[in-house]
C-alpha cells in the first residue's frame, strides 16, 4: 500500500489538472448550456451522452443473459432517465425518479434478483422468443412509433425555459389532483398489504420457512 | 442535426418503451419481465414529461408522471410478491413453468 | 181337352197378383226353429230337456203347415185365373235392369210344392222324434236344427218370386243335405259322402247359373245378328234392355220398357229375374219377346236350347239324373229321415219344379224338351238296372228315386207338366213311406241295412209290413195306389209326343222310344221294388247268423279278405270287392275319395250309416238288451207310417185320368193357371190309351211275378244261378257299371294333378320368388349398409376428427404463458395500427 500511495496520488493530481484545463479552457464563468460546440450546443451533447447511457442500460436489461446485469442496466437506464428528467425542467420529477424509482424499486428488483438467482441457471435468464421473434416484436413497434414521433407536425415551443417545479407540484395535488393524489394512497396502501399476503409463505407442517 | 427538441424525446421514449417491450416478451426470468415493465412505464414518462415540457405547460405531465412512479413502485411490489408465490408453488421463475393454464 | 187348354193359354193376358202379408211366415217358422234349436238346443240336450228340441222343430214345422194350409184355403177361394199370391218383403237391391225383391210367391205350382214339403216334412220330423231319440251321436238337436233348417231352404226355393230367391234356396238346400247326409261327420266315410254331394251339385249349379245368364242376356240381347256370318258380338237390343240408371224399384219400373195388351194393362219386358214377369213377357204373344227369344242363337247355336239345356244341368245335378246322379246313392249315408226328406220327397225334386216353373222356357224349344226327356229316360233305365241287384235297402230305395226323378223328367220333359208334377206328389208320398218303412226295418233289426240279413220281419213289424207293401204296389203302378195315375199319364203323353226334338231336329220317334224305356224301367221298378219286399219280409229271419253263408255266394269274396274282426256279429260286414281301390274301408289315401269308400261297400253300409248309435239302445222304446229279435217301431213312427201309406192310396184321386171320368184330372185342373206352355200331342183314340194303361199294369205284373218267383220266401235258388251264370255282367252291374270309378279317372285325379302342380309350382316358383326377393333385398341391404358404415359415418366421423384435430392444433395457442398472450395481443395490435396506417 505504500508504494501505491504515490499511483494514487498521482491520479488525482492528474484528474485534477484535467480539469483545471478545462476549466481554465472554456472560461472562469459558468459554462451556459446553450454555447455552441461545433454544430451541437453543450446542451445537445449533453443530451446525446445521457441518452446513450440510459440506451446502454436498456439494451444490457432487454439483451443480457444474466439477470445481475439486466438489473443493473435497469439501474442505468433509470438513471438516465432521471437526468433527461432535468433537461425537461422537472427536476423535482427527477429527483423522485432517483429516491423512488431507483431506490425504491430498483433496490427491490435487485433483492428479488439475488433471493432468486440461486435457484436460476443460466438456462432460465435465456430469452423465450427467441432472435427472431425479439426482433421482428422489436422492428415491429420501433419503427412505428419512431415514424410517428417524428412525423406528427408536434405543436411545440422551441426553448421552453427551465424553472422550478416542486411548488407546482405541491399545488396540483392538493387541489386539482387531489383525488388522483389519495387514490394513489390507498393504491399504496392495498399493494403493501397485497404483497405482503401474496409473498406470504403458507407454511405447510413438515416445511421449514425459507430465508 | 437539429437541437435537441421534441422528437428526440419522443424517439427516447418510444427506444424505451420497444425495448421493454421485447424484454417483456422474450424474458424467461420473471424478475427480468418486471424489469422490462418498468422500461415501459419509464418509456411512457419521458413522453409524458417531453410533451408536458415543450407543449403544454404547467405541471400536468410531471404530475402524471409522478403518479405513474408510485404507481409502479406499487406495481413492482405487487408483482414480486406474486413472483415469489409463483417460486413458493412451481420451485422456477421460469415463466414456462407457470403454464398449468395451457390447453 | 187339351186344345182348350191350349187356346186359353193364348187369351192369357197379365198374371193378376193378389196381395197378402203373411206368407213369410211359411218360411220363417222353420226358420226360427232351426234357430232356437241352434242357440238352444245344445243346452237342452245337455240339461235333460232333450224334447223341448223336438217340439220346437215339430211345433215350427206345424206352425208352417198351418199357414201353407191357410194359404191354400185363400187361394181355392179365388178364381182359377187369380191365383196368384204376391208377399214382397222389401227390394233387396237394383241396378239397372236387375232388380231382386225379397218376395214370396204362391201359385197353385208353388202351393202344392208348399203342401207337400211342410205336411210329408212335419211327417218325418215326427218320425225323426222316435228314430234319432237314442242316435249315438247325442246331437239330437243339431239333427233338427239342420232339419228345419233344411225345410226353410225348400220353402225358399219354392215360395221365391225370383231366380235370385229360388237359387238362395238352391244353394241352401245344397247346403243342408251336406250338413244332414255328413250328419256323422265323425266317420271319415260319411263326411265324404256329404262332400261328394255338395261337390256334384255344385256342378249342377254352374250350369244353372249360366242358363240363368243366358236367359237374363237373351231377353235383351243379341249374341250374333242374324246374316252377320254369325259372328259372336253382344249387342243389346236398346229398346228391350233399357239401362237408364235406376237406385230403386220404383225407379227402376219408371224406366223400364212396356208393351199394352189390351185392357191397359202393361207388360214389362226385357230382362228380369223375376218369375211372374217372365212368364207375362213370354207368353203373351203381343210383346213379341218369345218370337224375339226364338230367334236368338249363340254361336249357331238357338239360344232357348241352351237355356234349356244349362238349367237342366242345374235339375241334373240337383235331381241325380244322369250324369250327376252319383252323390245320392252315398247320401244314404244319412239318417233314413234324412233321405226320406231329402231324397225323396223334397229336395230331389226342386228339379223337376224348376223345369215346370218355367215350363213356358221349355216349350219354346224343342231340342230342350227332347233332351231333358231322353236324360229322364235314360236315367230311368240305368238306375232301375243298378237296383236289381243292391243288397242294402236303401241303396235300393235310392236307385229308385233316381229312377223314378227320371221318369219325372220324362214328364216335363215331353210337356206334360202337370203329370211330371203330380208323379213327384206321388213320389213323395210313396218313396217317403218307402223310406220310413226301410228306417222302421233298420231300426227294428238293429241297424241291420242288408236284405240278406232281413227276413220273415212280417210277423215282427206288420204295420212296418203293410204301409211296405202298399208303398211298393204304388210304386209298381197298380191302380189301387196313385203310381199308376202319375207314371200312367206320363208315358201315355211320352208316346204321344210331337213336340221334341234333338240339337234342332224334329225327333217324331223320341216320344215312343222314351215310351219304350220308360216301360222297361217301370218293369224293372216293380221287379226290384218287390224283390226288396219279399227280401225283407217274406220267409225267415236270416239275421244275427253271422255272415259265413256270405261267403260262398259271392266269389269275389276271396279276392278282398273281411277287412274288420268286430266282435259284434253285425259289424263284421262281408267287404264288398273294389277292384279299383283294392282296399274297403281304410283306404284314406286319398282326399276326397267320392264314391270309392263311401259307396263301394255295400255291405259296409250295414253299418256305416246308423251303426253309431249304441247296440243296446235302440228306438224310442228302450226294448233293452241286444237281442237278435227284431221288433216293431214305435208308435210316432208307425203312425207316420199309416198317414204316408193312406195318403198314397187317397192321391190318386187327384189324378183320375180323363179317360175315367170325362174331365181333366183335379191337379191338371188345379196348376192350369201355371202351365201356359203350348206343347203339341199327338190326338190318339181311345182304346189305345186304354190298351197303354193296361200295358203299364202289365209291366208292374210283370216285375210282381218275377219277383215273386224268385225273391218270395228266399227258397228260391234261381237269384244264385243267374248270377253265377252271369257273373262278369253281374258284377259289373252290382258295382253300378263303375262309373264312381269312371269320375275317379276323369274328373278326381286330374283334379287332384292339377293340385299338386299347383303346388309345386307355388312352391317352387312363387316361394323361389318370394325367396329370391328376400336376398335380393338382403344384398342390397348389405351394400347400404356398407355405404352407410363407411360413406356415411366416414364423412361424419371426418367432421368430428377434422374438428378434433383443428381443436388439438388450436390448442397449442394456449400456451399458460403470458407472454405468449402478451406477444399475441401486440402483434394483432400493431397489426391493426400498421393497416390503418398503410390503408388510410
Amino acid at each position: 500500500m505504500k508504494g501505491k500511495i504515490g499511483l494514487w496520488l498521482f491520479l488525482a493530481a492528474l484528474v485534477v489538472g484535467f480539469v483545471a484545463l478545462l476549466a481554465s479552457r472554456v472560461g472562469p464563468a459558468t459554462l451556459p448550456a446553450d454555447q455552441a460546440v461545433g454544430p451541437f450546443t453543450l446542451r445537445d451533447l449533453l443530451f446525446y451522452a445521457v441518452a446513450s447511457l440510459a440506451m446502454v442500460g436498456t439494451a444490457f436489461v432487454a439483451l443480457s443473459r444474466n439477470i445481475v446485469y439486466s438489473a443493473l442496466g435497469l439501474l442505468f437506464a433509470l438513471l438516465g432517465t432521471g437526468a433527461l428528467y432535468v433537461f425537461l425542467s422537472a427536476d423535482f420529477l427527477a429527483v423522485t425518479q432517483l429516491l423512488v424509482y431507483i431506490g425504491g424499486v430498483l433496490v427491490l428488483i435487485l433483492f428479488a434478483v439475488m433471493l432468486t438467482s440461486r435457484i436460476t441457471d443460466v438456462n432460465v435468464s435465456n430469452t423465450s422468443m427467441g432472435v427472431a421473434g425479439g426482433a421482428a416484436l422489436f422492428f415491429a413497434t420501433a419503427p412505428v412509433l419512431v415514424f410517428v414521433a417524428l412525423a406528427t407536425p408536434w405543436a411545440a415551443r422551441s426553448s421552453p425555459g427551465l424553472a422550478p417545479t416542486t411548488r407546482e407540484i405541491g399545488d396540483a395535488f392538493l387541489t386539482g389532483w387531489l383525488l388522483p393524489f389519495e387514490l394513489a394512497s390507498l393504491v399504496l396502501l392495498a399493494t403493501l398489504i397485497g404483497a405482503v399476503v401474496i409473498a406470504r409463505k403458507e407454511l405447510k407442517p413438515d416445511e421449514e420457512p425459507t430465508p | 442535426m437539429v437541437h435537441v427538441g421534441l422528437p428526440h424525446f419522443l424517439v427516447l421514449g418510444a427506444l424505451l418503451f420497444s425495448a421493454g417491450l421485447l424484454t417483456v416478451a422474450t424474458r424467461r426470468n420473471a424478475v427480468g419481465v418486471l424489469m422490462g415493465v418498468e422500461l415501459i412505464l419509464n418509456g411512457a414518462n419521458v413522453n409524458f414529461v417531453a410533451f408536458n415540457h415543450y407543449v403544454t405547460g404547467g405541471v400536468s405531465g410531471q404530475v402524471f408522471a409522478l403518479f405513474v412512479i408510485v404507481l409502479a413502485a406499487a406495481e413492482a411490489a405487487v408483482g414480486l410478491a406474486i413472483v415469489l408465490a409463483i417460486f413458493h408453488t412451481f420451485r422456477s421463475i421460469d415463466v414456462r413453468a407457470a403454464d398449468t393454464m395451457r390447453e | 181337352m187339351h186344345e182348350a187348354m191350349h187356346e186359353a193359354a193364348h187369351a192369357l193376358g197379365p198374371l193378376a197378383v193378389h196381395h197378402v202379408g203373411y206368407l213369410w211366415l211359411i218360411p220363417f217358422f222353420p226358420l226360427a226353429g232351426s234357430f232356437i234349436n241352434l242357440t238352444l238346443g245344445w243346452r237342452w240336450e245337455r240339461s235333460g230337456m232333450k224334447r223341448n228340441v223336438h217340439v220346437v222343430a215339430v211345433g215350427a214345422m206345424l206352425l208352417s203347415l198351418a199357414v201353407a194350409v191357410y194359404a191354400f184355403f185363400q187361394m181355392r177361394a179365388l178364381d182359377p185365373e187369380h191365383r196368384f199370391l204376391q208377399d214382397t218383403l222389401w227390394n233387396a237391391f237394383t241396378s239397372g235392369r236387375l232388380s231382386v225383391d225379397f218376395g214370396f210367391a204362391l201359385d197353385p205350382l208353388s202351393m202344392m210344392m208348399v203342401l207337400i214339403i211342410t205336411f210329408i216334412g212335419s211327417l218325418i220330423h215326427v218320425f225323426s222324434i222316435g228314430y234319432m231319440w237314442d242316435d249315438e251321436a247325442k246331437a239330437y238337436w243339431r239333427f233338427f236344427m239342420w232339419l228345419n233348417l233344411f225345410v226353410f231352404s225348400m220353402l225358399l226355393l219354392v215360395m221365391g218370386d225370383n231366380f235370385a230367391l229360388m237359387f238362395f234356396g238352391w244353394e241352401g238346400v245344397g247346403l243342408c243335405s251336406y250338413g244332414l247326409i255328413a250328419y256323422y261327420y265323425t266317420d271319415r266315410e260319411k263326411a265324404a259322402a256329404g262332400m261328394k254331394a255338395f261337390v256334384v251339385n255344385r256342378f249342377g249349379d254352374f250350369g244353372f247359373v249360366i242358363g240363368l245368364l243366358l236367359l237374363f242376356w237373351g231377353l235383351g240381347g243379341a249374341w250374333a245378328l242374324p246374316g252377320d256370318g254369325g259372328r259372336a258380338r253382344y249387342e243389346p237390343t236398346p229398346g228391350v234392355n233399357a239401362t237408364a240408371p235406376a237406385a230403386n224399384m220404383d225407379e227402376a219400373l219408371a224406366v223400364t220398357p212396356t208393351v199394352e195388351v189390351g185392357h191397359g194393362q202393361l207388360v214389362k219386358i226385357g230382362p228380369t229375374l223375376n218369375f211372374r214377369e217372365l212368364r207375362d213377357q213370354v207368353v203373351i204373344e203381343k210383346t213379341g219377346i218369345a218370337e224375339h227369344l226364338k230367334n236368338q242363337k249363340v254361336w249357331g247355336v238357338a239360344l232357348l236350347a241352351l237355356v234349356g239345356i244349362f238349367m237342366f244341368v242345374g235339375a241334373m245335378g240337383k235331381s241325380a239324373q244322369l250324369p250327376l246322379y252319383v252323390w245320392l246313392p252315398d247320401a244314404m249315408a244319412g239318417p233314413t229321415p234324412v233321405s226320406a226328406l231329402i231324397h225323396a220327397a223334397t229336395m230331389v225334386t226342386a228339379g223337376v219344379y224348376m223345369v215346370a216353373r218355367l215350363n213356358f222356357i221349355y216349350a219354346l224349344s224343342p231340342s230342350a224338351m227332347g233332351w231333358v226327356a231322353l236324360i229322364g229316360a235314360l236315367t230311368a233305365i240305368f238306375a232301375a238296372s243298378i237296383g236289381f241287384f243292391q243288397y242294402d235297402i236303401k241303396k235300393v230305395l235310392a236307385y229308385s228315386t233316381v229312377s223314378q226323378l227320371g221318369f219325372m223328367f220324362i214328364g216335363v220333359g215331353v210337356g206334360v207338366y202337370w203329370a211330371g208334377a203330380y208323379h213327384l206328389l206321388t213320389h213323395a208320398f210313396f218313396k217317403a213311406c218307402l223310406f220310413l218303412g226301410s228306417g222302421s226295418v233298420i231300426l227294428g233289426c238293429h241297424h241291420e241295412q242288408d236284405m240278406r240279413k232281413m227276413g220273415g220281419l212280417k210277423e215282427y213289424m206288420p204295420i212296418t209290413r203293410w204301409t211296405y207293401l202298399i208303398a211298393c204296389v204304388a210304386i209298381a203302378g197298380f191302380p189301387i195306389a196313385n203310381g199308376f195315375y202319375s207314371k200312367d199319364e206320363i208315358l201315355w203323353k211320352a208316346f204321344t209326343s210331337q213336340h221334341l226334338a234333338l240339337f234342332g231336329v224334329p225327333t217324331p220317334w223320341l216320344g215312343p222310344a222314351i215310351y219304350l224305356a220308360g216301360i222297361i224301367a217301370a218293369t224293372g221298378t216293380s221287379f226290384y221294388m218287390f224283390r226288396s219286399y219279399f227280401m225283407t219280409f217274406t220267409g225267415k229271419y236270416r239275421g244275427g247268423e253271422g255272415h259265413q253263408h256270405e261267403h260262398g255266394e259271392d266269389p269275389h269274396a276271396s279276392v278282398a279278405a273281411p277287412h274288420h274282426a268286430d266282435p259284434h256279429g253285425h259289424h263284421d260286414a262281408h267287404p264288398e270287392p273294389n277292384h279299383v281301390t283294392g282296399h274297403v274301408h281304410e283306404a284314406h289315401g286319398k282326399v276326397l275319395h267320392l264314391g270309392h269308400d263311401a259307396h263301394g261297400d255295400h255291405g259296409h253300409d250295414a253299418h256305416a250309416a246308423n251303426d253309431n248309435a249304441a247296440h243296446g239302445d235302440h228306438g224310442h222304446g228302450a226294448h233293452g238288451g241286444h237281442g237278435h229279435t227284431p221288433h216293431e217301431s214305435p208308435w210316432t213312427i208307425t203312425l207316420v207310417l199309416s198317414t204316408l201309406a193312406v195318403g198314397s192310396i187317397l192321391t190318386c184321386f187327384l189324378g183320375l185320368p180323363a179317360l175315367w171320368t170325362g174331365a181333366p184330372p183335379a191337379l191338371e185342373h188345379w196348376l192350369e193357371p201355371t202351365l201356359p206352355a203350348e206343347v203339341s200331342f199327338a190326338h190318339a183314340p181311345h182304346w189305345m190309351e186304354w190298351l197303354f194303361q193296361g200295358l203299364g199294369v202289365a209291366a208292374g205284373a210283370v216285375g210282381l211275378v218275377f219277383a215273386w218267383a224268385l225273391y218270395k220266401d228266399g227258397r228260391s235258388t234261381v237269384p244264385a244261378r243267374i248270377k253265377e251264370r252271369f257273373l262278369s255282367a253281374w258284377t259289373v252291374v252290382y258295382n253300378k257299371y263303375y262309373v264312381d270309378e269312371l269320375y275317379d279317372r276323369i274328373v278326381i285325379q286330374p283334379s287332384l294333378a292339377w293340385g299338386r302342380l299347383m303346388s309345386w309350382l307355388d312352391g317352387h316358383l312363387i316361394d323361389w320368388l318370394v325367396n329370391f326377393a328376400g336376398t335380393a333385398t338382403r344384398f342390397f341391404a348389405n351394400i347400404d349398409g356398407a355405404i352407410d358404415k363407411y360413406v356415411v359415418d366416414g364423412a361424419v366421423n371426418l367432421l368430428a376428427n377434422a374438428t378434433i384435430e383443428g381443436g388439438r392444433s388450436m390448442r397449442r395457442i394456449q400456451t399458460g404463458r403470458i407472454q405468449t398472450y402478451l406477444y399475441g395481443a401486440l402483434a394483432g395490435g400493431l397489426a391493426v395500427i400498421l393497416l390503418n396506417f398503410l390503408i388510410h
